[in-house]
């Protein structure tokens, strides 16, 4: 081999062990803030290919899905696991409430999921609205709706035009007023279309507040006496 | 001697992940790939289907660090059979993937995102089939990962170490491919860093370089960059490749180039527009043009009908009516 493209391999070489040893040597507490598993899937499954609907394949099937996928966009270890624990966790959950599991099979039954976990009092949603000051609420809707829902829930997030059906308009007064209390559990233990099933991502007193949050978006409330 | 120190460090890390993987879980396997079918009126030829492939792709999480991808390719009605890449993947170094085997070499965009239900424009880009041969795959090790930069943005890498292209001189680089026993004893060596920030921005620049003849006197150097921006359904990508070819004669600079955007106007309707350029030095027959105009229908999140007309222009010689309607549906599942 001549001197140049000798030195050129070198180079190469040389390159090649800088970039390895510094990323041996980065600090675990470099990432920033995390963001959510919707928002990683939404911003970088959509790059090169349309949205998949998340629930087009079972929780095996997206566990190799996203291992594969993450190596090809060279996502980062966070961003993986945010992105694997939304698809992956989620079908988990989305198969355990499915009809013949056993689990969740009746509205109630949902409700009592969705919102107090085991061992909590069952609230009433209404009085859950009135905690539509609280902070937590607005922060769970910011990480995990808000890139299809969009900021104020019209449905028109950053996701919004690459999935069809349309994610929903949470701020409708008139639509959100005729869902009930256990229609609105089930869709977010279970999910429904492209959005996954919640009741695993979230805490039960996390859903809680959140559905209290979508109450606040369009000010409706389902009739009195309704569940 | 480098190189044999390269891969012997390599394989000494390689084992040492496996060793180290945590124990099994419950493997994840699936199959999935991508198909596509088409109707081709070509100009000065006759009209035809084409079953240009069914690609078949096996992913397997086979222990929570060790990973394993092949992919086989039907195309063409059964003419081409070929395994497109087959590897494992150790994820247990955070933020250092390492991937050994046979593997798309991630140089530029259009050579990764080829697939029919990917790529928004029916077939290659000019300069993108013989300046960077796509698909180019090959034989050896790679790093790659993301380090990231702030909320959903990261720097990326990727470098390579492959048997590399090996040919005559001067020759055809297409033809160099497919080196899956190194004939020459010469490895490539190559990368690819990159930016993805916010909007769907993602910008890289790629190299990939190395001596392709018996004689190991001559080398062919790839030089990329490429970026695509999303913003409210609209993209705009482009890409630009130069080859650097030494020959017995004079150097052969291949350059190739092309810019493409889109709108997705609703969910199942994207218009596409593409134009691309490719410019071969002393074969001026080479320096081609095209714009394809187009747009894809979507049924669903996994299939796509694209209806196209492809313009080629000749640069320097006697125009050829070789303009191209096609129609293609294809699926990615």
């Amino acid at each position: 081999m001549s001197g140049p493209r000798y030195c050129l391999s070198r180079m190469v070489l040389a390159g090649a062990g800088l970039i390895l040893a510094g990323l041996l040597a980065a600090p675990a507490s470099a990432q920033p803030v995390k963001p959510s598993g919707a928002e990683v899937w939404a911003a970088n499954c959509g790059r090169c290919h349309r949205l998949r609907a998340v629930d087009a394949y079972g929780a095996s099937q997206w566990d190799a899905v996203v291992a594969h996928m993450s190596l090809n966009a060279r996502m980062t270890p966070d961003e993986t696991e945010a992105v694997r624990q939304f698809l992956v966790e989620g079908a988990r959950a989305r198969q355990a409430a499915a009809p013949g599991s056993g689990i969740l099979a009746s509205a109630p039954d949902v409700r009592q999921f969705a919102f107090t976990g085991v061992g909590l009092p069952l609230p009433s949603l209404p009085r859950a609205v009135a905690a539509c000051s609280s902070q937590t609420g607005p922060a769970i809707f910011k990480a995990q709706c808000v890139v299809c829902h969009g900021a104020k829930g019209k449905g028109d997030g950053p996701a919004a035009a690459a999935l069809n059906p349309r994610p929903s308009n949470l701020s409708d007064a008139g639509r959100m007023a005729k869902l009930s209390d256990d229609s609105l559990a089930k869709v977010l233990t279970t999910g429904r279309n492209a959005m996954p099933a919640f009741g695993k991502i979230l805490k039960p007193e996390e859903l809680r507040d959140v559905a209290a949050y979508l109450r606040c978006l369009s000010g409706a409330h389902p009739p009195a006496g309704s569940k | 001697m480098a190189a044999e120190r390269l891969g012997l460090g390599l394989s000494l890390a390689l084992a040492w992940t496996l060793v180290q993987a945590a124990p099994a879980s419950p493997q994840a396997i699936h199959v999935t790939g991508y198909g596509s079918v088409e109707f081709l009126s070509q100009q000065g030829s006759k009209a035809t289907f084409d079953a240009h492939n069914l690609n078949l792709i096996l992913v397997g999480k086979l222990r929570n660090h060790l990973f394993a991808a092949a992919e086989v390719e039907y195309e063409h009605g059964g003419e081409e059979i070929a395994l497109e890449f087959a590897y494992l993947a150790f994820t247990r170094i955070r933020y250092l993937n390492l991937i050994a085997g046979k593997f798309i070499v991630p140089f530029g965009s259009f050579n990764v995102n080829h697939p029919a239900f990917i790529n928004k424009v029916p077939g290659r880009p000019f300069g993108f089939d013989r300046v960077i041969p796509v698909t180019y795959n090959d034989v050896g090790v790679m790093v790659r990962g993301g380090l990231p930069t702030g909320r959903l943005t990261r720097v990326t890498y990727d470098a390579w170490a492959v048997n590399g292209l090996a040919g005559d001189p001067g020759g055809d680089l297409r033809g160099m491919r497919d080196n899956n026993i190194d004939v020459d004893g010469s490895k490539f060596f190559g990368g690819r860093l990159g930016f993805v920030g916010p909007h769907g921005f993602d910008i890289g620049a790629s190299v990939h370089t190395g001596v392709y003849n018996d004689e190991n006197d001559l080398r062919v150097t790839l030089f990329g960059v490429d970026a695509t921006f999303q913003h409210s359904g609209f993209e705009l990508k482009g890409e630009f490749v130069q080859a650097n070819q030494q020959t017995t004669a004079e150097d052969l600079k291949k350059r190739g180039f092309y810019g493409q955007a889109s709108y997705l106007a609703t969910t199942w309707f994207e218009p596409t527009v593409r134009f691309s350029q490719m410019d071969f030095p002393g074969e001026s027959n080479r320096d081609l043009r095209e714009v394809s105009l187009g747009a894809s229908f979507y049924p669903s999140d996994f299939g796509a009908l694209r209806i196209f007309y492809r313009v080629n222009k000749e640069r320097s010689v006697t125009e050829v009516k070789d303009n191209l309607f096609i129609a293609q549906f294809t699926v990615g599942f």
